[in-house]
């Protein structure tokens, strides 16, 4: 069994996952990272850019996910779940599945034969679903592990697949398979997701084609993006003038979010400054209560979108409605006038906020770490600054509270550091030195 | 010598491919004579990229490589991992920047793009079939780390270091830690009293056994670079024994003549020269001998335990690290900006946070009751419209305020009246309740437009403010306030900036420290070996300061438990042939790296590897070119300047 015994287990294998089990195993740790898509690199890896840089989200991310990928203290388990931990003599047991791919990887050479293949055609959730995958697919380009995975809700078992492989990796009689692992503290980077704005009802979401949100909108900005421009769903026209709804899901008490969701305003922001570098004749419209661009060189980026054109009006919306040619009407409130106003707009974004991911929370109960009425970790009571949410357990990234990657990045470095403080305490040579200073 | 090289153009997305035609250029590499194959990848730092490069380098016995795509910073490490993963030396790979220098700056003219990165791609090949295997320079650490700054964030540093069983000093020129927390008489949000978290601090680092804690102490020079930082430190003599007996202290303190305003508090209080910690860390008093008038009283209590004439201690210690957790200063109005200076009825955030810390259970100023508080926000930030010289947001200011608001009503009772004015309030993440909590104990917002902030005039006891109010479409508001605190920001601080300059460290526009990228490496600075921790990097508060004081701690450990380095082998080596002896070269090196030796009779020059960046400014203009730059030699640079690419068509003609 000496071959599932680790230092961390860090469940989440986003950009806070990859930076905290990158820097313990930098430090020598051995790490287990267990992500369950079949894919690692998380939300980051799906955006265009980021503010304030611009940097494309796809190059600075693919070098972290390589660096996972290759390091010899990391044990990456993809397309896996832990099924419950318990905390056992100080040490943490946890069950993982290993869920069946179909596909052998370490024979996958991701050479797309069988996406090719493959007769049936899906909403791709990579693209939020404005182009197909197929069946038989790799998730995106730059995944890791670059290697196909079956969709058996939607497969036909026409075959085609298997029969292409040059490598025989399909395997249609792969079974979900169970491992029990042992770990000395575990890191929890199970992220978050994006607010279901179909719960506001007023939005239509889902309801009005050309209503969409942020997450979606980052693709069609994308490098990588679907249609090589910006397309509006319902006929495909480029949009002329594109309309923002900030705290979208955030900061709305009816919705049983209180909280600012801490990103959206900054992601519209860059958003409207990459539009109009891709539509150089677009229109853009911020609605916001609070601009919040609290960062390093946020402010100034905020200032740049002003500076561009891009326009902002302060007050709430209060609903959208769609028109018969797909143009989306919009009645908002602006404070500076005083009056409630509508606009037509070709394309809405729904600026939407941040909810954590709903992990398995009964499978980390036993961890004993306590989470807010929304779902988000809390530190233990009394604590600033830390990232120890019970012994031996420590969080970062989305699942504490919304933040950016920057932050995301800080938070999973300081949880990385602890996490290494409390093994070498409790596990090291250090524990012996302590207790010998305490008895003398 | 490289002579079946490998190129590969990279697409990155469409990032370089929509401007560039990148099968063209992949098509014009492979017609040079020493190019074996020449490919254009979609994302050539994804695995897959990576993949194919491996592939190609053992398969086709590839003895170098180059990769047309983004800047270095990004991916540099990425593709000499490649190369080593292949078996290559990882300084046989050559990266061309055609992103950020071409397809990004021409992506109106994409003839003249894909021109000039065929251009750039075979100055790249030339570079590298002249290039010779390196190996980097190692350089043993020792688990010794400077941590400058004592306040939550070095604090933080300091300890998540020394739990892990590395050796931290930890210095600061206060001679109380915890830095401006230490003064928060309510820390946002587990609401304790700042010298409170900063004790627990203090004491879980002491209880380490792994930090020496030099406060009081002033870092007076610090040099070298990483695995050899040498930094020389004075520590101010307390002129009294630090053990000193708690009750005779009371009693000195009791009875010393002399009376000053206490800086502690802003001068709302008063203190002695003889100072006792007073909760604060460590607990340790000292005689404040700008002040002190020698009058003997203490020197009756303690005996030899006074000196007046006690000196100061200077000493030198080497360390591998350090951890730049410099903190901030705060802005100070300048005379007249929102009435401050006019009127002592308008104070600063921090002024006013000491005002209601020492008052008791009424708020007292000036010996009149305080019912009306009106706070102006963004004061010293966001100055873009006001012409000031801080254009950035600070950050901590609105919650802090937000939180001042919550903590006088709890001490003073809910009949304090506060008053708002604000840009935007950014209570960012979960601080959201804060701002709806405060609305609801009937703090009155008022949205100010930066273009006519509101006016602040003394009028009797009472100080005026006028403003537009943009929530009410603009109508005009006249509110009248005993006290009117300015919600000042940060600024980078003296120390902070002494410190970095020493060290070399790049500061961004804002001043603060550059990190070495602004989404990916925030504690990481442009110097090897030197960290930053805490608002040194950009305004932050409490809780933000102290994660990133552990992140910067998680930095340093990932060196310092593998014990040492490797430094880039780009260093000058010298010809003692050739070199003249001319000296120009010592004045041009910025690093310092450079001095003359005596040879054989004569003065040469020569290079202190350690020192050397691998700048090249020496070699640029040694006239006999003794100086040689590794990586980047003479031969190499006049093979890519004369390199003139042959359009493919002539080429065939």
């Amino acid at each position: 069994m000496s071959v599932n015994e680790y230092d961390v287990l860090v469940i989440g294998g986003g950009i806070a996952g990859m930076e905290a089990a990158t820097a313990l195993g930098d430090m020598g740790f051995s790490v287990v990272l267990v992500e369950k898509e079949p894919s690692i690199g998380g939300i980051m890896i799906s955006l265009s850019k980021v503010f304030p840089t611009t940097d494309c989200a796809s190059c600075i991310s693919s070098p972290k996910v390589s660096t996972v990928a290759h390091h010899q203290n990391i044990k990456l388990l993809t397309y896996s779940e832990v099924l419950d931990v318990r905390k056992e003599n100080g040490e943490f047991k946890a069950r993982v599945k290993q869920k069946a791919r179909f596909v052998h990887p370490e024979d996958c050479t991701g050479c797309l034969k069988c996406e090719q293949a493959c007769p049936v055609m899906v909403p791709h959730e990579f693209n939020q679903g404005f182009v197909g995958r197929k069946a038989a697919y790799v998730p995106f380009d730059t995944a890791y592990p670059r290697s196909a995975v079956i969709d058996l809700n939607n497969c036909i078992f026409c075959g085609a697949c298997e029969r292409v492989c040059p490598t025989n990796a399909i395997d249609f009689l792969q079974k979900d398979e169970e491992e029990e692992l042992s770990a000395k503290a575990v890191l929890i980077t199970t992220g978050g997701k994006l607010f279901p704005m179909e719960r506001k009802k007023e939005f239509g979401y889902k309801k009005i084609s050309n209503v969409i949100n942020g997450l979606q909108m980052e693709r069609l900005l994308a490098p990588t993006r679907p249609f090589n421009t910006v397309l509006r769903p319902s006929d495909g026209k480029v949009p002329g003038k594109i309309g923002y709804v900030l705290c979208a899901g955030s900061r709305d008490a009816s919705l049983g979010n209180p909280y600012c969701s801490r990103i959206c305003c900054m992601y519209s922001i860059k958003q409207a400054i990459l539009l109009m570098g891709a539509l150089p004749l677009v229109d853009v419209t911020i609605h916001y209560m609070d601009i919040r661009a609290f960062g390093k060189g946020y402010e100034e980026f905020y200032r740049q979108a002003v500076d561009m054109g891009v326009q902002f009006v302060r007050g709430r919306v209060a609903d959208l409605n769609e028109l018969e040619n797909g143009d989306v009407l919009m009645k908002s409130e602006n404070t500076d006038t005083g009056k409630i106003v509508e606009e037509k707009y070709d394309l809405v974004v729904l600026a939407a906020g941040i909810l954590p991911e709903t992990h398995n929370r009964t499978a980390t109960e036993a961890l004993g770490y306590a989470t807010d009425s929304i779902g988000f970790i809390k530190p233990r009571a009394d604590t600033i600054g830390a990232t120890e949410v019970s012994e031996g357990v420590f969080a970062a990234g989305l699942g504490t509270g919304p933040k950016d990657i920057v932050d995301t990045i800080a938070e999973a470095d300081a949880a990385a550091s602890s996490c290494a403080s409390y093994m070498k305490e409790n596990f090291g040579k250090e524990r012996a030195e302590k207790i010998l200073r305490e008895l003398m | 010598m490289p002579e079946r090289i490998g190129v590969y153009v990279c697409w990155c997305g469409g990032n370089i491919a929509d401007v560039v035609n990148v099968k063209e250029v992949a098509k014009h590499a492979a017609g040079v004579p020493e190019v074996v194959v020449a490919k254009d990848i979609m994302f050539a730092c994804s695995d897959e990229g990576q993949k194919t490069m491996v592939d190609d380098i053992k398969n086709l016995k590839l003895d170098g490589i180059v990769v047309a795509s983004c800047s270095p910073v990004l991916h540099e490490q990425t593709f000499r991992r490649v190369a080593e993963r292949a078996g290559l030396n990882k300084y046989l790979y050559v990266q061309v920047n055609i992103r950020e220098q071409d397809s990004w700056v021409h992506a109106h003219d994409k003839k003249g793009a894909t021109e000039k990165a065929e251009e750039l791609v075979g100055m790249g090949i030339e570079k590298l079939a002249r290039a010779t295997p390196l190996n980097p320079i190692k350089v043993e650490l020792t688990s010794k780390v400077l941590v400058v700054g004592g306040g939550v964030s070095g604090l933080t540093t300091a300890l998540e270091l020394a739990r892990e069983g590395i050796h931290v000093t930890l210095v600061d020129r206060d001679r109380y830690l915890g830095g401006f927390v230490r003064r928060l008489p309510d820390v946002n949000p587990v609401h304790r009293p700042g010298k409170d978290v900063i004790a627990d601090l203090y004491s879980r680092v002491v209880s380490t056994g792994n930090v020496e804690i030099l406060s009081g102490t002033d870092l007076l020079e610090v040099s070298g670079s990483i695995g050899h930082f040498r930094a020389r430190f004075k520590e101010r003599s307390g002129h009294i024994r630090h053990d000193a007996d708690r009750e005779l202290l009371s009693r000195a303190e009791r009875e010393c003549p002399v009376e000053v305003d206490n800086e502690e508090n802003f001068g709302f209080t008063r203190r002695k020269a003889i100072v006792l910690p007073d909760d604060r860390v460590p607990e340790t008093p000292y005689i404040d001998m700008e002040h002190c008038i020698k009058c003997g009283v203490c020197q009756r209590l303690f005996g030899e335990g006074v000196s007046f004439d006690a000196s100061d201690i200077e000493f030198e210690e080497e360390f591998s690290m350090v951890v730049q957790s410099t903190g901030f200063q705060p802005y100070l109005p300048g005379r007249g900006e929102f009435g401050y200076g006019e009127t002592r009825r308008v104070l600063t955030l921090p002024e006013f946070l000491r005002l209601a810390d020492t008052s008791g259970k009424t708020l007292v100023f000036n010996g009149r009751q305080v019912r009306d508080v009106a706070f102006v926000y963004c004061v010293g930030s966001r100055q873009t419209e006001t012409g000031g010289p801080n254009t950035y947001c600070s950050r901590y200011c609105c919650t802090s305020t937000l939180n001042t608001d919550s903590y006088i009503k709890k001490k003073f009772g809910s009949s304090i009246n506060s008053f708002h004015f604000y840009r935007d309030i950014r209570a960012y993440g979960l601080y959201e309740t804060m701002y709806e909590r405060a609305s609801r104990e009937k703090g009155l917002f008022i949205r100010y437009d930066p273009a006519s902030p509101p006016s602040v005039t003394a009028e009797g006891e009472r100080v005026k403010l006028v403003t537009k109010d943009s929530l009410t479409a603009g109508r005009d508001i006249e509110v009248s306030a005993d006290l009117v605190v300015l919600v000042t920001g940060m600024m980078p601080s003296e120390d902070g900036k002494k410190l970095s300059a020493a060290l070399k460290v790049s500061s961004s526009k804002d001043g603060f420290v550059q990190e070495l990228h602004p989404k990916l490496r925030p504690v990481e600075t442009t110097v090897g070996g030197v960290l930053v921790g805490g608002t040194a990097q950009g305004p932050k508060d409490t809780h933000e300061s102290m994660i990133s004081g552990a992140a910067a701690a998680a930095k340093a450990s990932t060196l310092l438990m593998k014990g040492y380095t490797e430094l880039e082998p780009y260093v000058v080596t010298v010809s003692e042939q050739k070199c003249n002896g001319c000296t120009q070269c010592v004045t041009e090196c910025p690093a310092g790296a450079i001095s003359m030796v005596e040879m054989e009779g004569r003065q040469v020059a020569s290079v202190n590897v350690a020192m050397c960046k691998g700048c090249g400014a020496c070699a640029a203009i040694c006239e006999p070119e003794a100086l040689q730059l590794i990586g980047y030699t003479y031969p190499q640079l006049r093979a890519m300047v004369s390199f003139s690419p042959q359009p493919l068509g002539a080429q065939s003609k």
